[in-house]
């Protein structure tokens, strides 16, 4: 399952990161249903902790979260802990599970989503009391979850078809 | 090996874990490595942002011809229509401020010319050299009587209603008038051709001996019913001789052609203080001798 790592790759990788977080950022707010977007970071990230091991997407979570908390004006480190755990979990559960079914891999997004949103509010909520954290776990998240879930299986074929055409003959 | 691997990763999670909540622990927005970050951040993300934008930019563009197709339609029709209705404004913009400058010069006129009771007529019809004026006996307007604007003459009351007057042109051939050139004092008469087509008038009876120029003003003479000296126009054309005498063309100052608004001249009386010679007393002053009055008329006193 895992290809080799080259300078190509590791370029592809990074680009499909940035370009992911700047779409998140801008586009896709076009697509929100009551204020909630996909969060496609985080799919990059179960992605390749899926596809190319924990470490692989415990990176992506770093730069991803670093893009992310930049766009979103928190402190720095708000959005990695919680993608770097993500991709943590992830990627050490990738071995036991069957992942080439694409409903299993919309579940595992599925409920990364939820520990993503849970470990986000958490770290929110120890920095502001006064925040709702209930509504927002109860509200929020399981809508945030399900719409990132069902994106799941287009990001997964798109993100298939860029890594498997450009890079697999081209060995930098 | 996958042992190994797989510590690797546990180590690698708790010290990105640990850098993470460092950062978050310190708590300090702004700080020498966050703003780094975020600097670091921002000049990467600039390409992207540039490109996104240019891209979204040119979506819009492509994807305004369908969609905004409507909407440019909608808007092109208004602003047609606004631009009728402000064409419409414009003009007559256009006309109340031709108005207004004719108004202002009759304004000055009546002003300056205080010997003159005048009495403002708007032109209501204008027909084979016979004007149609809107006053008529209600307002004192008799037969005979002087039509004239600030240029010139244009004419005499010939017919009176109550309400309105007809007005004899220049142009009209029944209408005569004694004429002289301003600057000789050489007489003639001013005739029109009757000609609807044509503004110019014909000075008859000019001895054949009198010089007469191209260019040269003429005006009423004492002979005629109009106050003396008054312009009637310009002499066009080089004398035609006659068997007798010799003519020139005369071009009218005012047109009758063109006019809206005429002056019909009831008296032209001069007041007291007006006629009276002023007279130098001992210390240098000015004062008028009421006893030294010129009684003769206005047009005893432009006469030579």
């Amino acid at each position: 399952m895992n290809q080799p790592i080259t300078l190509w790759s590791n370029l592809v990788w990074l680009v499909l990161i940035v370009v992911s977080a700047l779409l998140e950022a801008t586009w896709l707010q076009a697509i929100s249903i009551q204020e909630v977007v996909p969060d496609i970071v985080l799919i990059l990230v179960v992605y390749f902790a899926i596809t190319e091991g924990a470490e692989r997407g415990m990176y992506t979570g770093l730069i991803g979260g670093i893009f992310q908390d930049v766009a979103a004006n928190t402190g720095v480190g708000h959005h990695v802990i919680c993608l770097v755990l993500v991709g943590y979990i992830v990627g050490r559960m990738a071995s036991r599970l069957i992942t080439d079914n694409p409903y299993v891999k919309a579940l595992t997004v599925l409920f990364s989503t939820i520990v993503h949103e849970i470990f986000y509010v958490m770290i929110e909520y120890v920095q502001k009391v006064d925040l709702e954290a209930m509504y927002t776990m109860s509200y929020a998240i399981p809508h945030r979850a399900c719409y990132t879930a069902i994106v799941t299986p287009i990001v997964f074929y798109l993100l298939l078809r860029i890594r498997g055409e450009r890079y697999q003959g081209v060995n930098l | 090996m996958q042992t190994t691997e797989s510590n690797r990763a546990t180590i690698t999670c708790v010290v990105l874990v640990t850098f993470s909540l460092v950062s978050l622990a310190s708590g300090v927005r702004g700080g020498v490595i966050e703003q780094g970050i975020k600097t670091l951040v921002g000049v990467a993300m600039m390409p992207f942002l540039v490109a996104i934008d240019s891209l979204e930019d040119g979506t819009s563009y492509v994807t305004g011809y369908f969609t905004e197709y409507d909407e440019m339609r909608e808007s092109l029709r208004k602003m047609n229509e606004e631009y009728a209705q402000l064409q419409k404004q414009t003009s007559r913009f256009y006309e109340l401020r031709a108005e207004n400058e004719r108004l202002r010069t009759m304004m000055n006129f009546t002003r300056e010319e205080t010997q003159f009771d005048l009495h403002p007529a708007e032109v209501l019809q204008h027909s084979q050299g016979v004007l149609t004026i809107d006053v008529g006996s209600r307002y004192g307007v008799k037969e005979s009587m002087c039509v004239v604007t600030a240029e010139g003459i244009i004419g005499m009351v010939t017919q009176v209603g109550p309400y309105t007057s007809n007005v004899i042109t220049l142009q009209n051939a029944d209408c005569r008038v004694d004429a002289m050139i301003d600057w000789n004092r050489v007489r003639g008469q001013v005739q029109g051709t009757g000609n609807d087509l044509s503004k110019v008038c014909e000075m008859l009876y000019i001895d054949f001996k009198d010089e007469v120029l191209v260019g040269d003003l003429v005006v009423t003479s004492p002979d005629s019913v109009f106050p003396s000296g008054y312009p009637i126009g310009r002499v066009q054309s080089k004398p035609v001789n006659h068997d007798l005498d010799k003519s020139v063309w005369v071009a009218p100052l005012a047109d009758p052609f063109s006019v809206d608004e005429v002056f019909v001249l009831f008296r032209a009386d001069l007041k007291v203080e007006d006629l009276a010679y002023e007279v130098e007393i001992d210390d240098g002053e000015v004062e008028q001798d009421e006893t030294l009055l010129d009684f003769a008329t206005i047009q005893e006193r432009y006469a030579p």
